[in-house]
C-alpha cells in the first residue's frame, strides 16, 4: 500500500513529463487525507490536469476544498494551482520591506519581462510558496507536483541560484566596476567585455536591475537557506514517478541522479502503468476454450502472450532500478477507466503493489 | 544549401513539440533514420539536460559535439557552458578570451543566474547549427509544451529591453529563422489518449495564433492495434456476461474487451484531433518495448510517404 511515513510533512513528486505525475500527486494527497491527515496538493502546472483528476471545474491560487469520497477521521484535502506572477510580486514586496523600493523593482522592465515568462522565475515562486505554506497550521502535509523534467530540477535549485546571482561580491564587482580600487579593476575590464558581448543597452538595464535587487539580497539569502534546510529535513520526502518501460526507466535514472546529487533523500519510486489490473493474469490451471470461442482462441492467446511479455519486461526493469538505487518502489496499474473524480482516484491508488527487490 | 520546398519535412530546420511521454524523441529518431537512408545528413538537437537519443539508438553518450548515434544519424545536446563559449567567441572572435570569460567565477555566476542568458545562447547555438552546411535537416527536440512556447515566445519577451546590440542580433536571426516558411517547420507529436489530446488541441491553438510560425505535420504516435471485428466484439461481450462468466478463460475475454475499449477510445481521440487540428497527419502504430524495432518500423512508415 502506498503510504508516506507519518512524520512526512512535505512530499515532492518529481519525474519527466507524461508519466502521470500530476494524477499521482492528487491520488497520494487523497490517500493521505483518507488516513486522517489535512493535506494540500500544490501544482505548478498551468494545464488543467490536477483539476481534471480531482473532478472539479478549476483551481486557482487560493486552495479549494476537495470533498472526500468517504468520511475520514479529521482528514481534509485541499488543492491549489500556483499563479506565479502574483507570487513573484509578493516575494518582492516581502523582501523589499518598504513599498517604494518594491515598486521600483516591480516596475523594472527586466523584472516584468521575466517574472511571468521564464521557467526559472516560476520555479522560484513555487519554492517560495511551498516554504510559506509549510508554516500554515491548517495543513499536516503538502504534496508538490513539480513541472516536468528539466524544470522539475530547476525548481529545487531556484532559491540558491537567485542568491548566487545576487552574491554581494559579484554585484559589487559589477556595479562599482568604474571604481579605481585594484580589486575592482578586473570588474571594469569584465564589464567592458560584457558590453561587447551583450551590448550597451542590456548591460545598462541589467545594472539598473541589479542595483534595485541588491537591496533584497539579504532577505533572499536567508530564505534560500531555510528552503535548503527544509528540503533536506527528515520530514521531506522525494517521490520519483516514472513509467516502467525501458526508455522511461532511463529517464528516471537521470532524475534520480539529480535528486541524489543534491543530497536530497530519494525515499520512494512509483512506477505508473506497470500492469493491467484484474485482467492482467489468466487462470493458473490449464484450461481449454469452449467451442464457442474456438475461432477466437488464437487471437486471445496472442493478446495474452503480448501482455505477459510486456509486463514481465516492465517488471524486470523495475527490479533492476530498485536494486541499483536501493529504494522502496511501488507499481501502479494502468487506469482502465478514466480517473475523473476522487472515488476513482482512491480506487486506483489502492491497487498499487510493492515491487519486490531481488533477494 | 537546401532547395526551398512546400513539403514541411524537406525544410532545413524542424522543431518537434508535444506533451512529455508521447514518444517525441522516438518519432524524431525515426525521421532522422529515414532522412539518413534518403541520403540526408540529419542532426538531432536535444535541449534538455537529459539525452534520449543515446538510449533510443543504444548509441554513445550524446554531448555538445555532434556524435554519430546510428548510421548517418548524428545527435547533439545544447549544454550551457560550451554554448556560452560559442556565443562569446562569435562576438569577440577570440576563443581563448571567450573561454576565460565563461570560466571567470564572478561572470559565470552572473551568466548562470541572469534571466534569459541560457535561452539566448541556446537560440544562438540552434541558429549556428542551422547555418552549418554539414547538417540538413536539423531536428530540434523541444522537451515539453512549455519549453516550446517559451522558445517561440522568447523573442517578443526580450524585445522589450533588448533594443539593440549583439544579443538583439541573435534574437533577430533566430526570429527570422523561425519565421522563414521555406526553411523551418514546427511539428506537433501526440498520442490518441484523452488527456493528451486536449492539451494537444490547446497547444495547436496557441501556436496557430502566432501567424509568423509555420506548422508542419501532426504526428500521431502509438495508435493501438484493433484486435477484434464487430462480430467478435459482440461474441466476447455475450460470453463475458453469459456462459464464460467465472470460467478460467474469463480474464482472457476481459483482456480482449479492455483492448477493444482502448482502441475505441483512441478512435474517438483520432476523430477529435482530425476535427480540431488542420494539419497534414502521419500516424504510427503502437509497438512493444524494443526501441530499435520501433525506430525501424516508424522510419519505414515515413519512407512510404516518400517526402524526400
Amino acid at each position: 500500500m502506498i503510504e508516506l511515513p507519518d512524520d512526512c510533512r512535505l512530499a515532492f513528486c518529481v519525474g519527466v513529463g507524461g508519466v502521470g505525475k500530476t494524477t499521482f500527486a492528487a491520488a497520494l494527497g487523497l490517500r493521505e487525507a483518507l488516513r486522517g491527515r489535512s493535506v494540500l496538493v500544490l501544482t505548478a502546472d498551468p494545464a488543467r490536469r490536477l483539476a481534471d483528476a480531482l473532478g472539479i471545474h478549476g483551481l486557482g491560487d487560493v486552495p479549494s476544498d476537495i470533498p472526500l469520497p468517504s468520511q475520514a477521521a479529521g482528514g481534509e484535502l485541499h488543492a491549489a494551482m500556483l499563479e506565479t506572477k502574483a507570487s513573484a510580486d509578493e516575494i518582492i514586496r516581502r523582501a523589499a520591506g518598504d513599498e517604494a523600493r518594491a515598486q521600483r523593482v516591480l516596475h523594472n522592465r527586466i523584472y516584468q519581462a521575466f517574472s511571468n515568462t521564464l521557467a526559472r522565475s516560476h520555479a522560484y515562486a513555487a519554492m517560495e510558496r511551498v516554504h510559506e505554506t509549510m508554516h500554515d497550521p491548517r495543513y499536516d502535509l503538502i504534496v508538490v507536483d513539480t513541472p516536468p523534467a528539466q524544470s522539475s530540477i530547476e525548481i529545487l535549485d531556484a532559491p540558491a541560484r537567485l542568491v548566487r546571482f545576487l552574491d554581494q561580491r559579484v554585484v559589487r564587482w559589477f556595479l562599482q566596476a568604474s571604481d579605481d580600487s585594484p580589486q575592482l579593476r578586473g570588474g571594469a575590464i569584465a564589464q567592458r567585455l560584457l558590453r561587447t558581448v551583450a551590448g550597451d543597452s542590456l548591460v545598462s538595464t541589467l545594472t539598473e536591475f541589479l542595483t534595485e535587487m541588491a537591496f533584497l539580497r539579504e532577505g533572499f539569502a536567508e530564505r534560500a537557506g531555510e528552503v535548503r534546510d527544509l528540503m533536506r529535513s527528515s520530514g521531506t520526502s522525494f517521490v520519483l514517478v516514472s513509467s516502467a518501460d525501458s526508455v522511461g526507466i532511463e529517464s528516471a535514472k537521470s532524475v534520480a541522479a539529480e535528486v541524489v546529487g543534491r543530497d536530497f533523500e530519494l525515499a520512494h519510486v512509483v512506477f505508473n502503468r506497470a500492469f493491467v489490473p484484474d485482467i492482467g493474469s489468466a487462470g493458473e490451471a490449464p484450461f481449454t476454450y469452449p467451442d464457442t470461442l474456438a475461432a477466437l482462441a488464437p487471437k486471445l492467446q496472442r493478446m495474452r502472450a503480448l501482455l505477459t511479455e510486456e509486463e514481465e519486461q516492465k517488471r524486470s526493469n523495475m527490479v533492476a532500478f530498485c536494486n541499483e538505487y536501493g529504494v522502496r518502489a511501488w507499481s501502479l496499474p494502468e487506469a482502465t477507466r478514466p480517473l475523473g473524480d476522487t472515488s476513482a482516484l482512491a480506487a486506483w491508488i489502492e491497487q498499487g503493489r510493492p515491487v519486490a527487490p531481488l533477494a | 544549401m537546401h532547395a526551398p520546398t512546400r513539403e514541411p519535412l524537406r525544410r532545413s530546420v524542424q522543431f518537434f513539440t508535444g506533451k512529455g511521454g508521447v514518444g517525441k524523441s522516438t518519432v524524431l529518431g525515426a525521421l532522422a533514420t529515414a532522412a539518413a537512408r534518403a541520403g540526408k545528413r540529419p542532426l538531432i538537437v536535444e535541449l534538455g539536460i537529459h539525452t534520449s537519443s543515446s538510449h533510443l539508438f543504444h548509441g554513445p553518450d550524446v554531448g555538445y559535439e555532434p556524435t554519430e548515434v546510428a548510421p548517418g544519424v548524428h545527435a547533439t545536446r545544447v549544454q550551457f557552458e560550451p554554448a556560452l563559449i560559442d556565443y562569446i567567441t562569435s562576438r569577440l572572435k577570440l576563443r581563448p578570451i571567450a573561454i576565460l570569460i565563461a570560466k571567470n567565477e564572478s561572470l559565470r555566476r552572473l551568466f548562470v543566474a541572469a534571466p534569459g542568458v541560457d535561452e539566448i545562447v541556446t537560440l544562438h547555438r540552434v541558429a549556428q547549427l542551422a547555418a552549418d552546411d554539414r547538417w540538413g535537416p536539423i531536428l530540434v527536440d523541444l522537451e515539453s509544451t512549455g519549453h516550446a512556447l517559451m522558445f517561440f515566445d522568447l523573442p517578443s519577451v526580450l524585445e522589450v529591453f533588448l533594443k539593440d546590440g549583439p544579443l538583439r542580433q541573435v534574437l533577430d536571426s533566430a526570429t527570422a529563422l523561425v519565421r522563414e516558411e521555406q526553411r523551418c517547420a514546427i511539428h506537433i507529436v501526440t498520442v490518441p489518449e484523452p488527456l493528451v489530446v486536449n492539451e494537444t488541441i490547446q497547444l495547436y491553438g496557441r501556436l496557430r495564433e502566432r501567424k509568423d510560425l509555420h506548422l508542419g505535420y501532426l504526428f500521431i504516435n502509438r495508435i493501438p492495434r484493433v484486435w477484434l471485428d464487430e462480430e467478435e466484439q459482440r461474441l466476447v461481450k455475450a460470453e463475458l456476461e453469459g456462459a464464460s462468466a467465472g470460467q478460467p478463460w474469463a480474464p482472457d475475454l476481459a483482456l480482449a474487451e479492455y483492448l477493444t475499449r482502448r482502441s475505441q477510445t483512441a478512435d474517438k481521440c483520432l476523430r477529435g484531433l482530425r476535427r480540431d487540428i488542420d494539419l497534414p497527419t502521419m500516424t504510427f502504430d503502437a509497438h512493444g518495448e524494443d526501441s530499435s524495432a520501433i525506430i525501424e518500423s516508424l522510419s519505414r512508415t515515413i519512407e512510404q510517404a516518400e517526402v524526400w
